[in-house]
């Protein structure tokens, strides 16, 4: 369930990824046909040429904010993809299952016997003979 | 300590992934820079940019693809390597054991080797 | 377009406002009946006559439906006849019925037969629509007055009609067949009067649906239809208001005619106008002006776009970079047993990565640090580091993240063990044996690498963060002894324990005293005399700091136990029972002081003054603790088992010693002495003497040993010698 939902992030990023560098290109350029046919017949001008000269400056001018707009969002997608494999990244390193228990039946193990016979000559040593001065 | 093979394969292959999606970001660039170029009239960067395109959508889909295939290998092990919900507390046990182990080992140490030198300080402080 | 426009109003058009209309019910519901209404008013002028002659009187009366040109463009009968008085409604069915029909006539079953006969009719006309159903209007007008229920009835057929009639104008919006749609709202009918018509007996022979168009459908698709037409309606309305509005600064009246009343009420007339702006042609060089920087604005923002992306690219480069060599070391140093989480560090505010090394999950109780420390990489060597994380106050006055060795060195803290032996002739004490601290040269390590040159560090930098967690864990491991043996101390002050200040415990025993000490790694006494000749209690101080630190551990394992056996969690430990650290040991040499004693005593007493006597000296086993019961009833888990068998290779240490003395008198029995440490600290001594012949004379308890020494002397002067 959790994975479902990277997936869907992953799809809709990679969408999203996608359509951003079209649109970024699509935006710069959308002016291209009227300006090149003012380019051919620039002599005669008439008024809806005009208009569609009033209009540019507009296509312009928005066309610029979209532009940083697709460009930010080009780099948010990145950006999400990348918080996405940190976030797994951490799942490997921090959600590991511990192999305690490997561990604890092999080297492990106490040695009961030999640490209360350790303690016991270790006791001895402690009490000593005190030192008869 | 280092991590099993597995592990260290899976976060080489997120590095590189992180890398291929920064590059995307420098295509990004490329593919409007040439684009500029090519509305200033310098037309024989065309290849260049459709080349660039080009790395970017290839870049997209390994990336796609490469993550779509680290998150299948994440849902294999839930359950077995890691922990299936994100926040379960991992308790420290077993320190103890750790701590008990260590010093019976110190323990073994200080009364063998002891042995040999406590003739030693036997003299030396016999003297005092 | 002024004259239109009259003309669309003079149309009747412009009643669509009327909120009757805009709130039209769309089922088949008595107070609604929307499409007749609208038809008659437009483009059914047959029927228009029929209604308007039987309403004009109702009208006048239900005035709330009425519109200002005197016709409302919805003939709702219920709405009309519905909230009629009875004084008016019956002189209404008067006129209806005609002259000389009298009220009390109008019979229940009168009105079922007529009901059945008009059925029977819309079935004919069934068979030839197109001639009956002007017939049946008409029928059906004249039947409306009779009664609400009926009222309702024929509401039906008249909406039916009203389809029919529309059908060779409007074929084009109503692309059902007649034939169908007839039937469908004759069963619709039908169904009405089964349900709502009270005196209306069912005709049977309409039951039987003839298409396959059911009634939902038919009622989904008339109100399809009516909505359209409703927004239709609403837009050309809106429209007409705008055109009228703009019309009124002009020419008032005929705006106003045609406005509507929502508008005339709320917007003042000749408030809306309009003008030709005359338009200029730019000039051509201007036309090229603006081209260009058009051009420049395009070439600006995709330059704008290249330099965003590519400044992002780098600093994510740099960042990425940064990033997978922290990853990297991490997945080299970390294993899967490490505790590491996601936590916000306080000192900087950024989220980082913390690790887990404290004892709390096995079984420490130490609230004074809780053992977590946060994972970075050191900003100068580029190295990863712990950096010891505490909720208290002190690193927070502390928090400049660059001094942080500062903080470490305050953590970094380790328990020596002195002993100092009495010089009896000078009263006087000499130091005889130290501790040394396993923690010591590696940190000595560390400390000269921090200090000295980077280069040596880096080539056991692989080490170096594992390193570093095993030193943290024994730092914990040592403030929290510390802490310990000051609680137990409290309890031990008679005992010639005592706390001389913060970090240091003083244990004070007949011949020698021990000190207990907890150090930082730069602490004066350290340096002076760092590698000094190895001294005769260096074992012995060694000896006694491992096994406090065993003890400490056993003190864990027990916390751990009881959280399994029992749920209930209990925060502060029982310092009497649960704190066993300097205890046993103390104990231990206490008892073995006392035994001395009382061989002592018992040589001069009783081995001295009876020839032949013998002692034999063994360990009792001392009445075992109920930890014991515990460990059988729930043995099955795993864990409590490992615990316990743990616990038990303490038991030699942790029980209270005992040891029994038997002292055989030749042919006078036996004494037999027992001395116990109760309490760990105290002597109780018990002397039994058993006769030659089996029998107890004495079985007494004696905590002092000036007791036992006349007693003693007393049983032997009494019993033995005198005998002798």
């Amino acid at each position: 369930m959790n994975n479902q939902a990277l997936f869907e992030k992953l799809d809709q990023t990679v969408e999203l990824l996608s359509l951003k560098l079209a649109e970024l290109i699509r935006l710069s350029s959308i002016d291209n046909p009227e300006s090149a046919n003012d380019n051919i017949d620039s002599g005669s001008m008439n008024s809806g040429m005009l208009e569609a000269q009033d209009s540019n400056i507009a296509i312009a001018t928005t066309s610029m904010t979209m532009v940083y707009g697709q460009t930010m969002q080009l780099i948010r997608g990145v950006q999400d993809l990348l918080v996405m494999t940190r976030g797994m990244r951490e799942m490997w390193l921090l959600n590991q299952i511990p192999d305690q228990d490997k561990q604890n039946d092999n080297a492990r193990s106490i040695n009961h016997e030999e640490l209360a016979s350790l303690l016991n000559t270790c006791m001895q040593e402690i009490i000593g003979e005190p030192p008869s001065l | 300590m280092p991590q099993p093979e597995y592990i260290q394969e899976r976060l080489q292959q997120l590095e590189s992934i992180d890398l291929t999606l920064c590059k995307m970001l420098q295509e990004a660039s490329q593919v409007v820079f040439t684009f500029s170029e090519l509305k200033r009239g310098n037309y024989q960067l065309k290849p260049q940019f459709q080349a660039h395109i080009q790395t970017f959508y290839s870049d997209l889909d390994s990336v796609n693809e490469n993550l779509r295939n680290e998150i299948k290998h994440l849902d294999e092990n839930i359950g077995t390597r890691l922990l299936p919900i994100n926040n379960v507390n991992k308790k420290a046990i077993g320190l103890d054991d750790d701590k008990l182990l260590e010093q019976i080992e110190l323990l073994k140490n200080v009364l063998n080797v002891d042995e040999n030198i406590d003739i030693d300080v036997d003299m030396d402080a016999s003297k005092e | 377009m002024d004259d239109q426009q009259n003309a669309d109003q003079k149309m009747g058009i412009n009643l669509a406002l009327d909120p009757n209309l805009i709130n039209l019910t769309l089922y088949n519901h008595p107070t609604a009946t929307p499409l007749s209404g609208s038809n008659t008013s437009t483009t059914e002028p047959t029927t228009a006559p029929a209604t308007t002659t039987t309403v004009t009187d109702a009208n006048a009366l239900a005035s709330s439906t009425i519109v200002n040109n005197g016709q409302s463009m919805v003939k709702n009968p219920y709405e009309v006849y519905g909230q009629m008085p009875l004084s008016q409604l019956i002189p209404l069915i008067l006129q209806e019925r005609g002259q000389g029909f009298k009220f009390v006539d109008l019979s229940e079953e009168l009105l079922a037969q007529e009901i059945a006969n008009d059925k029977q009719r819309t079935q004919l006309s069934n068979t030839n629509p197109q001639d009956e159903h002007t017939n049946d209007n008409v029928n059906n007008t004249e039947v409306q007055p009779q009664e609400q229920q009926q009222e309702e009835e024929s509401n039906n057929p008249d909406l039916m009609d009203i389809d029919m009639e529309n059908e060779p104008e409007q074929q084009s919006q109503l692309p059902l067949n007649d034939t169908s749609l007839n039937t469908i709202s004759k069963e619709n009918q039908n169904e009405n009067s089964a349900t709502e018509a009270v005196g209306a007996t069912q005709n049977p022979t309409l039951t039987i649906p003839e298409t396959s168009l059911t009634q939902e459908q038919f009622i989904k698709i008339r109100k399809e239809m009516v909505d359209n037409i409703n927004i239709a309606m609403n837009e050309t309305s809106l429209s007409l208001d705008f055109v009228s509005l703009l019309l009124s600064s002009v020419r008032e009246n005929n705006a106003n005619s045609s406005m509507s009343t929502f508008l005339k009420k709320n917007v003042p007339t000749g408030t809306l106008n309009s003008d030709k702006v005359p338009h200029v042609p730019k000039q051509k060089d201007e036309l090229t002006q603006l081209e260009i920087s058009n051009r420049g604005w395009k070439l600006k923002s995709l330059n704008d776009s290249r330099l965003i992306l590519k400044e992002n690219y780098n600093k994510l480069n740099n960042s990425l970079t940064i990033e997978h060599s922290f990853w990297k070391k991490l997945s080299n140093h970390i294993n899967s047993n490490d505790i590491i989480f996601k936590l916000r560090d306080k000192s900087t505010g950024q989220r980082s990565l913390g690790i887990k090394y404290g004892y709390e999950d096995s079984g420490s109780t130490y609230k004074m640090d809780r053992g977590v420390a946060i994972l970075r990489t050191n900003p100068t060597t580029g190295k990863l580091e712990l950096k010891p994380f505490s909720t208290s106050k002190n690193t927070k006055m502390s928090s400049s993240s660059s001094s942080s060795n500062d903080t470490i060195k305050g953590l970094e803290k380790f328990i020596r063990i002195r002993i100092f032996t009495k010089i009896e002739s000078e009263d006087d004490y000499i130091l005889s044996g130290e501790s040394f601290s396993d923690i010591e040269s590696r940190s000595g390590n560390k400390n000269a690498n921090d200090y000295s040159n980077n280069d040596d560090s880096i080539s056991d930098e692989d080490e170096d963060i594992r390193a570093q967690i095993e030193n943290l864990k024994k730092f914990i491991i040592e403030k929290e002894l510390m802490y310990q043996l000051k609680k137990e101390c409290s309890h031990l002050l008679s005992y010639g324990v005592t706390v001389e200040n913060e970090n240091r415990i003083v244990i004070e025993l007949p011949n020698e005293k021990f000190e207990i000490e907890l150090l930082s790694f730069d602490d004066n006494s350290l340096t002076n005399h760092d590698r000094d000749a190895p001294k005769i209690n260096d074992k012995r101080a060694n000896l006694i700091l491992i096994t406090l630190r065993m003890l400490l551990v056993v003190m864990f394992k027990k916390n751990l136990r009881n959280k399994l056996l029992s749920s209930k969690v209990n925060k502060s430990l029982n310092i009497e029972k649960e704190i066993l650290l300097i205890r046993p040991i103390l104990g231990s040499i206490r008892h073995s002081n006392y035994k001395m004693l009382l061989k002592k005593i018992m040589k001069s007493y009783v081995l001295d003054i009876v020839p032949e006597s013998t002692l034999e000296e063994s360990t009792l086993p001392s009445s075992t603790e109920h930890i014991q019961d515990h460990g059988n009833t729930h043995q099955m888990d795993r864990h409590i088992v490992k615990l316990t068998k743990d616990i038990t290779a303490f038991d030699h240490i942790l029980n209270i010693a005992k040891t029994l003395f038997q002292i055989s008198l030749p042919n006078k029995g036996r004494i037999t002495i027992i001395l116990e440490s109760t309490n760990y600290c105290n002597a109780v001594v018990n002397i039994k003497y058993v006769s030659q012949d089996n029998t107890t004379t004495f079985d007494s308890n004696f905590a002092e040993f000036k007791e036992v020494e006349e007693f003693l002397h007393f049983i032997i002067s009494e019993y033995v010698k005198e005998r002798n």
